[in-house]
Parts: structure tokens; sequence; C-alpha cells
């Protein structure tokens, strides 16, 4: 369970407000403000491309076409409503840095609730509408995409109220979120990725063609990537009843190492699929690497 | 076989601590402090990465904080060596004898032979078992005498009389010294003696052991190997020159030694003995001179490679012969060879400037500057030259008078020409009033009683000095005196009537041969010892014994010629008084001796030199000492460089290996634990 006070943050919702959600509002309440790469059938101009089968022949600009004897394409910005699903990891290993099973201040948990709550804030300012799917022990939790403040207070009543724990079954809560928005829809993942899933990235994959855009924020805990413990320590996995004494001092450079090792992989293996990353510490300011997710290119994984 | 001895072996509970590190290990696997992590994923990759060098790393750890432990408590417990060979197990009375033989301080890396001796002393006083006693024996026949010395069970006050012993100079005798401590060890059941030395020929030649039965020894040998000495064996000075005598044993006798005269007047010259001798050109100064000799290198034994010297030229004895014989002096053979021996080139002339008179001669002739007036024979005198001479005696002249068949006259009641009163008697200048002749018979002849001399004949008691005891006396005057009348006998006969008779008057004195210097009453003149004897006897008479020149060694009692309190400057600098009765002094550091006499005025010096058999380095052979002990009389053994003793039981401390142990268990535990300032806050 989380505070109010513990999820909100002015200053981050400030700064991905101002750097990210830029441009004119739009008269259109069914349309949101946010300029979309996706090429549509707004009144904007975006640019000219070349003809080819598919392509209205009323979109070809004949004036273009009698001035270089070849068919062009007008383009014009995708002025419609976005729609914004966030796929929240609630397992058990979310809760780790919680000051204690009842208060996840300080925790994974905490951290990706204030990520998603900030983001959230900015769409619906924005007149978008956001979803959300909670997906931790038990039935995932599903608020289909909306706009307005009713649906952004419900989202936070959600996130508020959702309690990490149990197993994180991520793939299908994002293939079971992707098939309830059918088309035409982004997706906010957001987790820690710790669950091996190995057809996780073969469902992100799918989403593409259908015009779905999943975009991985990766949350961990600052601990969890140094490992500060000292002494011989009884690890216990928060997901299970597994131990392992260790003295973390004698494995911590290893350690470091296989951590680096892993958040290199999800990188790498998330730029090779077109998938935008964001890699967000606890105990960081994750503005910056949020912003670059959001205005990450749509050719290179960006907004579709 | 070698066996670990402790000194404090209860310490060795604490090897127990040697579990501690275990235990720990064990402990901290229990008390590990849970903490929950979102994956074990990572750590499980690490762990398996780092397993194997984990692995070794723990074990490693464990064995050096084992080792660490265990080190530490056998290092409090006292480790050490003990080698098993029965002679410390039981209590003991052990007799030391210790070689303090001058060549015992030979020495390579600073380390002496006696410093070799001290330790291997020390070692077995260590491992002797409680109850133990010892007795510490110096082998310088100085230090022979003296109370009997006794055991003592306290270690403590044995080590400081240890500590104490020394290199002392003079004559040495190990076999006098086992023999010593045979006698000692009479009576005493468990008495063990153990013979310190360096094994160096000379001292173990000297003198006999004769009652070594039953006093099986050990000896030591605490000598170096291989021994090698360069030494200076004599100084002759002449004037033109300094001859050194430089000796050699062991090493390689091919290489030429450097030697360096220093003057006290600043000159150095510096030559290389070639043959043992290195002559150094020199125009010897007038005055009397001291300087020093040094030679390069000097080999094992330090103390010789340096002595001192003196030189100039010295005054001669100025001596007059008055013969009363009617016969000339050539027509007398048997006095040939005293007549050579004061020819120019003859033994004594160096010393003694002698020239020959009538006694008509006596009544005009000048006695200025003559220091012995020697009248043999002579029974009266010109008139008036009594009284002269006794004038000169009492400036200073001595007067010798040797009696001869001129006196037969004397004794006849017709011509008392012993009277004092008349002008050419030689009553006067008697030492002592004559009572009679003796003759003795034929096949009767008297000797001389060669135990009673004394004073300046003392010197023919000793073997090598001549053999007085060899002359026979047929005829000799017969005195009417007494030792309280101020009479000196320094010789008499078997019969004990005296044969050499002085008495002082004024700076002078008067002296009396009672049998003649010739072949007529006795043939003394015919004995080897004559010469020696008769330039002794001079010496004496004139006062100026010569002793500038003189060389003592180091440890020989030496006798000074003169007849007052003197007192003898040594050279560290410290005074001894010489009473003019005891007269005899035995110089032991070898340097310059001065002698001087109330008010500081300088008399003589003299220098000191150590005995040169004790700078050869050469060794007894096991011949020898087979003969002087028997075959099983002895046990030899040798002590090595760091004092043990092979096969005595001595004990090798060994905490050095114990503490290299545990300083690299620490270095490995420093390596293998994390660095300082890697640890962090959680």
């Amino acid at each position: 369970m989380l505070e109010r006070a513990d999820m909100l943050d002015p200053e981050l919702t400030a700064r991905l407000a101002g750097a990210a959600f830029s441009g004119p509002p739009t008269p259109a309440p069914h349309h949101g403000v946010q300029p979309s790469p996706r090429r549509g059938i707004g009144m904007e101009f975006a640019e000219h491309v070349e003809y080819s089968p598919g392509h209205e022949i009323s979109s070809i600009d004949w004036k273009v076409f009698a001035r270089s004897d070849r068919y062009y394409v007008k383009q014009r910005e995708d002025e419609r409503l976005r729609r914004v699903v966030f796929v929240m990891d609630t397992s058990a290993s979310m809760t780790y840095g919680a000051a204690s099973a009842l208060d996840m201040r300080g925790s994974k948990h905490q951290f990706a609730a204030k990520i998603v709550t900030s983001i959230a804030r900015c769409l619906v300012s924005e007149g978008d509408a956001v979803g959300l799917m909670l997906t931790g022990d038990g039935e995932p939790v599903y608020l289909p995409p909306s706009g307005g403040m009713k649906q952004f207070e419900a989202l936070f009543e959600i996130v508020s109220g959702g309690i990490a724990a149990g197993n994180c079954r991520l793939s299908s809560a994002c293939a079971e979120s992707a098939e309830r928005l059918k088309r035409n829809a982004t997706m906010f993942i957001v987790s820690d990725f710790l669950d091996e899933d190995p057809g996780f990235e073969e469902i992100l994959r799918g989403m593409l063609p259908r015009g779905i855009s999943p975009r991985l924020i990766h949350v961990m805990h600052s601990d969890e990537v140094e490992l500060p413990q000292e002494g011989t320590t009884r690890f216990i996995d928060i997901e299970g009843d597994e131990s392992l004494v260790l003295d973390p001092d004698l494995i911590r450079k290893a350690y470091n190492e296989e951590v680096r090792g892993f958040l290199r992989q999800m990188s790498e293996s998330a730029a090779k699929s077109g998938i935008p990353y964001a890699f967000c510490e606890t105990g960081r300011d994750p503005a910056e690497a949020l912003t670059a997710l959001i205005r990450s290119d749509g050719r290179s994984g960006g907004w579709r | 076989m070698e066996a670990l001895a402790l000194l404090r072996p209860w310490f060795l509970a604490a090897l127990l601590a040697g579990a501690i590190p275990v235990i720990i290990h064990l402990l901290d696997r229990k008390r590990a402090r849970p903490a929950h992590i979102a994956t074990l994923r990572f750590l499980k990759l690490a762990h398996a990465r780092k397993r194997g060098g984990l692995r070794l790393r723990n074990i490693l750890l464990l064995l050096s904080r084992i080792a660490l432990l265990s080190c530490l408590a056998i290092l409090f417990a006292g480790p050490g060596c003990r080698q098993d060979a029965g002679i410390t197990k039981s209590a003991a009375s052990w007799i030391f004898v210790v070689d303090t033989s001058p060549s015992m301080s030979s020495a390579r890396g600073g380390r002496s032979a006696i410093d070799a001796a001290r330790d291997a002393v020390s070692s077995i006083v260590a491992e002797s078992a409680p109850q133990s006693r010892f007795m510490l024996l110096a082998t310088s026949e100085q230090s022979g005498g003296g109370s009997r010395p006794e055991f003592t069970s306290n270690a403590a006050e044995f080590t400081r009389a240890l500590k104490n012993i020394a290199i002392e100079y003079g004559r040495h005798s190990l076999p006098s010294a086992v023999e010593r401590a045979v006698r000692l060890a009479e009576g005493v059941p468990d008495a063990r003696i153990v013979v310190l030395s360096d094994l160096q020929k000379s001292a173990w030649e000297h003198g006999t052991l004769a009652n070594v039965e039953g006093g099986r020894a050990l000896i030591i040998d605490t000598g170096l190997e291989k021994p090698e000495n360069v030494w200076i064996d004599s100084v002759k000075e002449t004037a033109s020159e300094i001859a050194v005598g430089v000796k050699r044993s062991g090493g390689d006798k091919s290489l030429k030694p450097a030697v360096k005269v220093r003057l006290d007047d600043g000159r150095v010259m510096t030559t290389y003995a070639a043959d043992g001798l290195a002559r150094i050109p020199l125009k010897r100064p007038a005055k009397p001179y001291t300087g020093a000799i040094s030679v390069s290198p000097g080999g094992d034994v330090p103390i010789d490679d340096e002595t001192t010297f003196t030189g100039g030229e010295a005054r001669k004895i100025s001596a007059v012969f008055v013969n009363g014989d009617p016969r000339t002096p050539e027509m007398r053979d048997e006095l040939f060879f005293a007549r050579r021996a004061f020819s120019p080139d003859g033994l004594l002339a160096a010393e003694i400037g002698f020239s020959e008179a009538r006694p008509a001669d006596l009544g005009s002739m000048t006695l200025d500057g003559v220091d012995l007036l020697v009248l043999a024979n002579v029974s009266t005198l010109p008139p008036g030259a009594s009284g002269r001479i006794l004038k000169s005696v009492r400036g200073g002249m001595a007067v010798l008078m040797t009696a001869g068949d001129n006196w037969n006259s004397l004794m006849r009641p017709s011509a008392p020409v012993l009277s004092v009163s008349s002008e050419t008697s030689i009553a006067p200048l008697l030492a002592a009033p004559l009572r009679d002749v003796a003759n003795a018979g034929v096949g009767e002849a008297r000797s001389v009683d060669t135990a009673a001399l004394s004073g300046p004949m003392e010197m023919f008691r000793l073997p090598d000095s001549g053999d007085l005891k060899l002359a026979r006396i047929k005829s000799y005057w017969l005195l009417n005196a007494s030792s309280k009348a101020g009479l000196d006998v320094s010789m008499r006969l078997d019969n004990g009537a005296p044969l050499v008779v002085e008495r002082r008057e004024g700076k002078g004195r008067l002296m009396l041969f009672t049998t003649t210097i010739d072949a007529d009453g006795a043939d003394f003149c015919l004995q080897p010892a004559f010469i020696p004897w008769l330039g002794r006897l001079i010496h004496h008479a004139s006062g100026l014994t010569r002793f500038e020149g003189v060389r003592a060694v180091s440890g020989n009692a030496l006798e000074l010629p003169f007849d007052e309190l003197v007192w003898v400057r040594q050279p560290d600098g410290s005074r001894v008084s010489v009473p003019p009765r005891a007269k005899k002094f035995t110089p032991v550091q070898p340097g310059l001796y001065t002698i001087e006499r109330y008010g500081n005025e300088k008399l003589a010096t003299f220098v000191t030199v150590m005995d040169s058999a004790e700078s050869d380095t050469t060794r007894i052979g096991a011949e020898a000492l087979d003969s002087l002990f028997g075959k099983n009389g002895y046990r030899l053994i040798r002590a090595d460089a760091g004092g043990r003793i092979p096969g005595i039981g001595g004990r090798r401390d060994t905490s050095g290996y114990f503490a290299g142990v545990l300083i690299a268990a620490l270095l490995l535990e420093a390596a293998l634990i994390r660095p300082f300032g890697r640890r962090r806050k959680v």
C-alpha cells in the first residue's frame, strides 16, 4: 500500500510535461495534443512521400507532379486521440528496498508507481487516454484506457492499492493487454524484468504490426546493482524460499559484472527489436531516461 | 635425531586455540545475517564463477589462521631442538676447562675461538639437567694456583663468571689444566670434564698429563677451520737497520706480508717480508726512541699483528780487570773464553767495555767513568789505592774481588795484611772479612747449590740458563760475617758456604767471589754457563744492567735491576709499584712499559710481546692427543658456528622458524582478506 504523497512527484511530472509534451492544444476533445510521428488524417501537413500502391489517390499532390513529373503523396499529422496503457509489474521482487512488508516506501514498487503516475498525469493533462494493468499475484487488474482526470484518479487508486506479491506473469499480462487494445496504442511496461521469460520478447515484437508500441521501463534498486551487504550473509529470495549463504565482499565484483551484463543484454535486445528502453535506478533522477524514452523516434521504437 | 624441546611446554595447551578459526567459521555460517534479495540469479552466477578460487581462499585462510595461532602458542612455549646424546639427561658436576691462551683470540667474522667456547659452555649449562653443578677452570699457569675452586649450582653466577673469562697471557698448559680438573673430579662420582680449546699445538705440548685415568674428558674444538696466522717474531735494531722477523703458519706461504714501521719521530717505512725477514734501512737516532711495527695481513690472531720496540745506542759498562796473578793473562788458557767474550767481537762486547790493568797501576790510574773494578787474585794494593777506590765505590762504582792463591799468604800470622789500618791492605774493599781458606780433598770438590741461587743469580735456576751445578769448587774462602752485617748472599756452595757476597757501600757496592775465577780453585771458567754468569755478575755489580731493548714475554716474570722503589707504567697507562726487595714484575699487556722512579723520572723502558709460540696456530694432531689421553681417554667433537655442539645434546633455538611461519601466515592473511577501506556502509 502506498500513500498519495509517496506516489506523486510534481517535479518529475513537470519535467516530463515540459520536455516531452510540447505542442498546441487541440480543439477537438477526442483528439490528443501529442504530435505523433504517425502520418494520418489530420489537418497539419507533415511531409511528402513518394506514391506507392495502397495510398489514397486523392492524397496525390498534383502540383508537385506538374513540377517534377513524379507522384508524391501529402502526409498530414495524425491528431487523433492516443491510447496509452501501463503494464506495471507488482510481483514480490518489486518490494525490494521496502522498509517493511506494509511500508513500501523506498521499494522498486514505489519507484515504479511514481513513474507510472507521473507519465499518466502528463498524458491525461494533454487529453490522451490512459489505462493500466497490474500483474502480480492473482488475476491481473485491468483499467481500460480513457481520458480525463476521473480516469487518472481511478488509475491512481488502483496503483496505490496494488499489493506487490507473488510471481510476475509479464508475458501473459502484456499479451492480454494487447488483445484488449486491438490496434494503435502505446504500452509502457514497467518492471524489473527479473523473471526469465523466453517468450516475452516474441510477444512484444508481435504487437508492432498491430500498431501497438511497447516501451520498456526497467526499474532496479540501487542496492541490487551494488550489493552493499557486508560479512557473511544469508540471502533469501523474495519470490521463493530459496536462500544462499555468502560473503558478499568476496563475490561483489563478479556480482556487479553479472548485473551489468544483464542490463546490457536488456538494452541491446530492446534496441535490436526496435523497442524503446529506459533504465531507472532508485535513488537516481529518472527524468532524463524517461524523457529520452518518450521522445524516441518511431522508426527506432518511438511513438507510432 | 633432533626432537622438539620446549622451555615452557605447558603453553602447548594454547594449541587448542588452533581450533578457534574452525569454530568461528562454523559459527559464522550459523550467525549469517539474513537479507532479502529480489533474485538469487546473479548471486548464483557470481558464486559459480568464483567458487574454485573461494574454496581455495577459504582453505588457505583457515590454514593460515590455524598456523598463526599454533605458532603463537609454540613461540610462547619456547621451541628448540634438542639433540639426543644422553649426556645431559641427568644431573652432573661439570668441570669446564676453558683454554684462555692468546691463540683463542683468533677470530673470523667478529667471532673468536673463546667466544665459541663461551657459547658452547652456555649451551651445555642451559641444557643441563636441574641440580647440576658447574666449575670453571682457566688454563693459564698463573691462574692454576690459588684457592681450590668450588662447584656452583647457581647458573646465573656461573654465567657471570663465564662472561668474565678472557684471554690470559703467559704460559698455558692444557694438559696441566686437564690434570688439575681430573684431580678436582676425584671423589665426585657424577663429574664430567669438558675441555674447550682451539687445539693449538704449543699450549697442548707444554706440560704433561699423567693422571688422567678415569677422567674421560670431552674435548670441544672451538678453533677455526684451516687456521692461518702471520706474526712478528723478532725485532732486532742496529745502527743501520731494523730487522723484523715475520713468521707464518697455515695459508699460502708464498705471500709476502707487508711490514710497516712507524717511529715516534713520525717516520713511517714499509717493506715486504721475504723469507720471513723484513729489513728496513734506518739511520738510528742518537737518543733512545720507540717505534711501532705492524704486519699485514696478520691472519686469524689479531693481537700479534702489532708490536712496539725500543732503540737507540745504550751506554756500555766500563769494566777494568786487574789481575793479581804474576803470570800474564795470555798464559792462562782457562780464561781464554772469558777474554774472547770481552773482545770487540765477543758476546759481551756490545754491553761491556773491557780494559785491563796491573795492580801497580791502581795507585795512579783514574777511576772516573769506571763502573766496575774487578780485582782478581789481588792481595795487596799500592799505598792509598784502597782509599781512592773506596771513595769511587761510595760514588757509585762497584768492586768485584775474586779469591786466588795470592790470598794464601794473607792468613799467615806473620803477615796480618788484612788489617784495615794497613795502607796496602785489601781489607777495606772486601764485602766481608775473611776467616779461613777451605781446601777440599781429592775427589771431594764442592758444587753450587742451585736451589739457593737468589737475587741476580736466580735466573740460573732455570734449566735453560746454563747449569752452574756442573762446576766443581776445590778451594774457597770462609767468611767471618753474618747476614746482619748487611750482606746479601746470592750464591752458595752445597755445604752452605757463601760463594757470591755483596755489601752496599754508599751508592756503590762491594762484591766478593770466594773462590778463584781462574781454574786454580774452581773450574767455573770451563763451564758453558761461565760467560753468561760472568756477564750477569758484571751487570749486577755495575748497577747498569742493560735494560733498554728488553723484549719481555707477556705473563713471564721479569726481574727489574733497580735497587729502589720504582713504578712500572703499563701500556694502558696504569702504574704498578715494585718495591726494591721484590724486584720482580710480571708484565701482562703486550706493549711498551716505562719504569719510573719517584718524581716520575724515567729510568728505562722495555717492550712486552706475546709469546710467539701462541701465534703459531698449528693444531695438535690426533696422535698427540691419543698419546696424552690414551685412545679411549677422551672424546673430541667440534662446535659449529652457532655454538651448537653436535653430539652433546645441545639445545638449538628454533623460535626463528616458528616466527617465520607466523609472519608468513600473517602476510597470507593480509593478502587474502579484503584490503583496508574497501568496506562500505550498508
